[in-house]
């Protein structure tokens, strides 16, 4: 009795550990992407691409709490021995590191053809599709549509003193931002305008998401934010409203997600099968008409009301290699001054 | 035959503890530490700057650790020595609030506090972004552990020492001169865990804007990119909690002043007048409502109840999750219950030193280590989840199993010996038995640490492959907090079900024990 119970012990650790034997095995038609999106949006695109090829997708997913990054530290410890074959990034600062960390391989999608530009690297590094823009927040109950600052220089005025707020200006779109204006401004220029944010004491906080909802529940009047973060509140009707600042002056940053191919990933053909799906014009539009409403980047693309044409939206004049080459002076500058 | 194989299958089990230790918990930090870990890095740390964070970060840990003393030890001799009302309810209960990742707790506070409305209304002018708030949310997570241990360490004293004492000194007196000084080495334990579980936490003081070392480390993998500056940097902390285990070794010589005895356990209750004991169970309902009332309030009233949408919704992490924490968990009591056997305390500084590494770098390490051909059987698949749940927490589990073999007198495994039985027969007949309730809390605790880990599974995790607390993490960023408070919850009612399991058949347990 108890050698068979033994046995069934056994048995039950053997199964257990089967699956781990068999999946190792052939990778027959597959594609691994790792996600730095937000999963609620960009899960259905893949599927569909799932549909479409009958190539499966294995997908990994970044989160909010490693501020999306988690994934770019994986792909450089994997380097000697690359797992994903596809990275879509939300951003473009980091793919830049990735690049010159050597991680990518190059590939120029025939759909990345009519992608402006200033959008994609010359050499086919990485492709952007879909942008999101830094914008600013207000609460329509604490702040008349009058007032309403429509410039960056707005918040160094006395009148908001301890009103405004950011988030940790270390991380994600908000570093990128302040990149874009040490590269815009010059380091002297940059520098003088952040130590003004500190003496009007702008209150730092965890993440966007966090800046949006302070804004909402008044605690902050104006905040410095994502448009995707920003429309959660408007499309749940609360009392705030969104200007994108500086129109009249240097423009805002508006920073696209980018697509790119992994440098000796496992399953490259698939790779570049699924890069062309999504710069492909319908998950542009796709994108566009979830909440997070990303600005389509290739034009005449169809998109709702809410979201402005990306031609009549003045762009900060920075390259994204510009914008990376003033990353590390900007962060080490602003976690000196704003993270004590 | 029987000496010869039971030497061989001893020898051969040691060896293989070891073997499994090292390559599990060991080699993975000593690859990042030696491919990263630069020393001309460190004059550039040295500045003010990070001189107040350093001390900032010991503060935090200091003050977190007295106050769940505060909390944690007088909650104790109340459930031990007193007839307080409600006491079998709330010897249940009180464990609850560890059970609640501190993160989640905090972000209910924020809610609870803040101005946001949809909850409360308080609008209390209180600004909770700042250190106080940051120790005051992570005692009323940690102090369990103080009540925890004490009350162990008081239910298993030898009353007999007391006794004695009763009859020359008044209660005050025998409690300040006897009972205090025996469990002491528990009270210090408890101490130096709630130090380090403080110092490395990373949520709380990230989400509350304090910078301590935690988040400035994190800040160097995930802003910078600099692996070499992250794991340079952690060698402070790494320092910290080493002096801390060999100050507690030196405290404890590696001793336990606690004997399981079959007599003199009988329960010391001393009557307390109708104001005490209204004062003692204010006292601990205040910190029950603080502690677990508050956040699992707010959780409810965030989630509106959407239990079943979210349940659909998130299905396969949830089952991932259970499904990898309870293998986690029965690896690391595997090797964790050989490592404390074999080798009790003699290596502790290297038994404990994974928990001083911070859990992105453990992640880093894990990768560089199994990301290779020969070893893709553990990489390509949820075998690397579980790898590194026990990276990063076999010590506590093997720390929880060791006084439970302090226990065990030697003449029992020793008169089996002579009369002789084999190594397998002992491990079978004598060990296993009666070790029963000290591998079952080590399971629970394993189960639990796995159940939210996070930030090493991210970087580890294969592709298709997701957990619970990714879902809610990744579900954070755009205000779903119906869905992130469901989740949570669930997340909680995952971590609670063992333990309440293990309360239901402790008693059994226990009896076949000490019968």
């Amino acid at each position: 009795m108890v050698y068979v119970k033994r046995l069934l012990i056994l048995l039950l650790l053997f199964s257990l550990l089967m699956p781990a034997c068999i999946d190792s095995g052939g990778k027959s038609d597959e594609v691994v992407v790792y996600v730095a999106h937000d999963q609620d949006y960009s899960e259905p695109i893949l599927r569909a691409f799932e549909e479409e090829t009958g190539i499966r997708v294995k997908t990994l997913y970044d989160t909010e709490a490693t501020k999306t990054t988690g994934l770019v530290n994986k792909l450089i410890a994997e380097k000697n021995r690359p797992q994903a074959d596809v990275f879509w990034n939300n951003e473009v600062s980091r793919t830049i590191v990735l690049k010159n960390n050597g991680i990518l391989e190059t590939y120029c999608s025939p759909n990345a053809a009519d992608v402006p530009a200033i959008y994609k690297d010359p050499e086919c590094y990485w492709t952007g599709f879909g942008a999101r823009a830094r914008i600013i927040l207000y609460n329509l109950d604490l702040v008349s549509r009058e007032d309403a600052p429509d410039s960056l220089m707005d918040l160094t005025d006395p009148k908001w003193e301890g009103k405004t707020c950011i988030a940790n200006p270390l991380f994600g779109s908000t570093a990128s931002h302040v990149a874009s204006l040490f590269a815009y401004w010059g380091d002297d220029e940059a520098i003088q305008y952040f130590t003004g944010l500190k003496e009007n004491n702008i209150m730092i906080v965890e993440s966007n998401g966090m800046v949006r909802d302070l804004v909402v529940s008044g605690e902050c009047y104006i905040g410095l934010t994502d448009t995707d973060d920003a429309n959660d509140a408007l499309v749940e009707n609360k009392p705030v409203a969104m200007v994108f600042p500086d129109q009249d002056g240097m423009g805002t940053l508006v920073f696209p997600n980018s697509v790119m191919l992994i440098k000796n990933g496992p399953n490259p053909e698939n790779g570049k099968k699924l890069v062309d799906y999504l710069l492909s014009r319908d998950v542009e539009r796709e994108l566009a008409y979830t909440k997070a409403m990303q600005i389509p980047l290739k034009p005449g693309v169809e998109r709702p009301e809410n979201v402005p044409d990306v031609d009549e939206l003045k762009n900060i004049p920075v390259t994204p290699e510009e914008l990376y080459n003033k990353l590390n002076v900007s962060q080490v500058f602003v976690q000196e001054l704003f993270i004590r | 035959m029987s000496l010869r194989f039971h030497a061989d299958l001893r020898l051969l089990l040691k060896i293989l503890t070891l073997f499994l230790f090292i390559v599990v918990a060991i080699v993975p930090l000593l690859c990042i530490l030696s491919s990263d870990f630069s020393l001309e890095l460190i004059p550039t740390f040295l500045d003010e700057r990070l001189l107040f964070i350093f001390l900032r970060t010991i503060l935090l840990g200091v003050s977190t650790v007295a106050m769940s003393l505060l909390i944690g030890v007088p909650l104790a001799f109340l459930l031990e020595y007193t007839v307080l009302p409600f006491r079998s309810f709330l010897e249940k209960v009180y464990i609850l609030p560890l059970l609640i990742p501190p993160y989640i707790s905090a972000i209910a506070w924020l809610e609870f506090l803040g101005k946001k409305g949809d909850i409360t209304n308080l609008n209390l002018p209180l600004d909770i972004y700042n250190l106080p708030s940051a120790i005051v949310i992570l005692s009323l997570s940690f102090f369990p552990i103080v009540t925890l241990l004490t009350s162990f360490a008081l239910k298993n004293i030898d009353s007999r020492l007391e006794d004695a004492a009763r009859l020359l000194y008044p209660q005050k007196e025998v409690i300040r001169r006897i009972t205090l000084p025996l469990i002491m080495p528990h009270i210090i334990i408890s101490s130096v865990f709630v130090f380090v579980f403080s110092i490395s936490e990373l949520g709380v003081p990230a989400l509350l804007m304090v910078n301590v070392f935690t988040p400035e480390i994190f800040a160097q993998f995930s802003a910078f990119f600099d692996t070499s500056k992250a794991v340079t940097l952690s060698l402070p902390l790494i320092i910290l909690i080493f002096i801390i285990i060999l100050l507690n070794r030196s405290f404890l010589g590696g001793k336990s002043f606690i004997t399981i005895s079959s007599f003199s356990k009988r329960k010391k209750s001393i009557e307390l007048s109708r104001t005490q004991s209204l004062v003692a169970l204010s006292f601990a309902s205040l910190i029950l409502v603080l502690s677990v009332g508050i956040p699992i309030s707010v959780l409810l009233i965030e989630s509106r109840l959407q239990f079943s949408i979210a349940l659909s919704e998130a299905y396969t992490p949830l089952l991932n999750t259970i499904k990898m924490a309870s293998m986690g968990a029965t690896l690391m009591v595997a090797i964790g219950f050989f490592l404390a056997y074999f080798y009790r305390s003699r290596f502790d500084p290297i038994i404990l030193f994974p928990i001083a590494i911070p859990s992105m770098m453990a992640g880093i390490g894990l990768i560089k280590f199994f990301n290779i051909e020969f070893l893709s059987f553990i990489y390509n698949s949820f075998l690397i989840v579980i790898v590194g749940y026990a990276t990063r927490f076999l010590p506590f589990v093997t720390k929880t199993l060791h006084p439970f073999f302090e226990q065990i007198h030697p003449s029992i495994e020793e008169s089996a010996l002579l009369s002789g039985a084999s190594f397998w027969r002992i491990l079978h007949r004598i060990l296993f038995p009666l070790m029963k309730p000290g591998i079952i809390s080590a399971w629970i605790v394993g189960f639990i640490l796995s159940v939210h880990e996070l930030s090493t599974t991210i970087l580890v995790s294969p592709a298709g492959l997701q957990t619970l607390p990714i879902r809610i993490y990744s579900l954070m960023h755009y205000g779903a907090p119906e869905m992130v408070s469901s989740l949570s919850l669930i997340l909680i009612a995952v971590i609670i079900a063992p333990v309440i399991l293990f309360l239901l058949i402790k008693k059994s347990l226990f009896r076949a024990v000490t019968a």
